[in-house]
């Protein structure tokens, strides 16, 4: 199978943080979700994937190129969603459509239009007069209007009401599977990420501190409720995140680790991710 | 290139450079009455005034706008070009529409000197185009701090030079001509620049 991005010890230094040998892989039709707290690097890493900043080492390649060489070229196949997009106040989405359709070879103005009914961003409203939340959503449409490979969206559910969120993200997983195309969406909305991804990594401080399939995240860990004798008879090596309430101990364990005896509970992404970081404190 | 890139800078001249424009042809025309002595020093002042604000304008929503021209299929030379076109559009608009008041109010027999006198206009305005790689690179401020100090010298001597060539009885015509083709040097030579330090920056 190929792979839509591969990221291979990449290294970018500023003062202060250090985005430091970040390996990823996002094979052919496969969602990543990409995981960090405020200031882990993930704007970062997207400014890199697209050359907005030089990296200081490692590779990037892109839709089998390397994103340094012609990578005009290669931005026809990629959707991009960063910070809202930045039109002249007096523009419509119509007219926008229409700007769009002279830069991307492969613009679908048809399917721009039923993206923006779905997501009811007005059509002939001017820019400066939308939400910032309809400027996201407009974003949005655009970066799949064009039949992108790979989309790349940077905390582009950030300023959506829930249902919005709901909609962008049935708009991804159909996009993805009808499309066969990759994505790499990043946020620190956890549970968002949760419903259409198929692979996940998480970024703290610079560094990917867990990357890997999420149904293998998901069902490796199991949350357990006990008392204090309990959990000191259960090995260390399994317990990923323990801690004591009132009513006994709270823990996060290897399901292989888990006593027969005791019952455990599925673990969400924001669990994991939450024991990843603090384990490592 | 067509598309946003022109779109986005027609938006810019429609409603900040019309007015620029008729500011500069007006303060480009006055500089011409010999009965306002101190107009020399006016039209610097007003338009190292209408630069700034120009390049204010143009500096806040750079950076925005840059990054979201990242995102799209075009290359960077192409996004630089395209600011260079509607940067010398807006610059020789107010030269050309002074050229026609002055044939049209004081006769043909003025072409000669206003031509120079927009040649030297052109020329001194050529040497803060020098200094667009500054703010293609990122430094503002440097680029604003630099600005103040090109601009001023530049357009008090250009201004000064005209008039002594005008007085100095050489070919006005030939002289603009050679002025002119000088200043495209320094455009184009800008431009190099501006490419080189577009390729190398960081959004």
């Amino acid at each position: 199978m190929n792979n839509s991005l591969e990221i291979r010890h990449l290294y970018k230094r500023y003062y202060g943080f250090t985005l430091d040998n970040v390996c990823l892989n996002i094979p052919s039709g496969c969602v990543m979700g990409l995981i960090g707290e405020n200031g882990a690097g993930k704007t970062t890493l997207f400014k890199l994937i697209l050359d907005m900043i030089n990296r200081d080492g490692g590779y990037i390649n892109v839709l089998g190129k390397d994103n340094r060489k012609d990578f005009h070229l290669t931005k026809q196949d990629l959707g991009i969603v960063l910070d809202e997009p930045v039109f002249q106040g007096y523009l419509t989405a119509e007219s926008i459509s229409r700007i769009m359709g002279g830069i991307f070879i492969s613009w679908d103005g048809q399917k721009f239009k039923t993206y923006l009914e779905r997501l009811n961003v007005p059509a002939n409203k001017k820019f400066d007069k939308l939400s910032s939340g309809m400027k996201m959503k407009l974003s949005i449409a655009i970066a799949m209007s064009h039949g992108s490979k790979l989309l790349l969206f940077d905390e582009a559910m950030r300023g959506l009401d829930p249902v919005s969120r709901y909609e962008v993200m049935d708009m991804i997983y159909e996009y993805t599977r009808e499309e066969d195309c990759s994505a790499l969406l990043s946020s620190h909305i956890v549970s968002d990420l949760e419903k259409i991804c198929d692979y996940v990594a998480f970024l703290h401080k610079g560094r990917i501190i867990m990357c890997d399939e999420k149904d293998n995240l998901l069902e490796r860990y199991g949350r357990i409720f006990c008392d204090g004798e309990k959990i000191k008879s259960i090995s260390p090596q399994f317990i990923k995140f323990k801690r004591e309430t009132p009513y006994g101990v709270e823990a996060i364990l290897d399901r292989e680790g888990i006593p027969n005896d005791l019952n455990f509970t599925p673990v969400g992404l924001e669990d994991v991710f939450v024991f990843t970081v603090k384990g490592g404190e | 290139m067509k598309g946003l890139l022109y779109k986005l800078h027609l938006e810019n001249i429609k409603f900040r450079y019309v007015f620029i424009m008729i500011i500069g042809s007006v303060l480009y025309y006055l500089n011409c009455f010999e009965e306002i002595e101190d107009v020399s020093f006016l039209s610097v002042g007003g338009m190292i005034a209408i630069f700034l604000w120009n390049i204010s304008g143009y500096s806040n929503g750079l950076q925005k706008e840059d990054s979201f021209i990242c995102t799209l299929p075009v290359k960077k030379s192409q996004v630089v070009s395209s600011k260079y076109i509607y940067h010398s559009i807006c610059k020789c608009f107010p030269m050309v529409l002074f050229l026609v008041l002055e044939v049209a109010f004081s006769g043909i027999e003025v072409f000669p000197e206003a031509l120079v006198f927009v040649a030297f206009c052109l020329i001194g305005s050529s040497f803060s185009m020098l200094l667009l790689p500054f703010l293609f690179r990122g430094l503002k401020l440097l680029f604003t701090l630099l600005v103040i100090v090109v601009v001023t010298f530049s357009g008090i001597a250009s201004v000064v030079i005209c008039s002594n060539v005008i007085k100095s009885g050489a070919n006005l015509i030939l002289t603009s001509i050679v002025i002119i083709l000088a200043s495209v040097a320094i455009y184009v030579a800008s431009w190099f620049l501006s490419v080189l330090a577009y390729e190398n920056r960081e959004f």
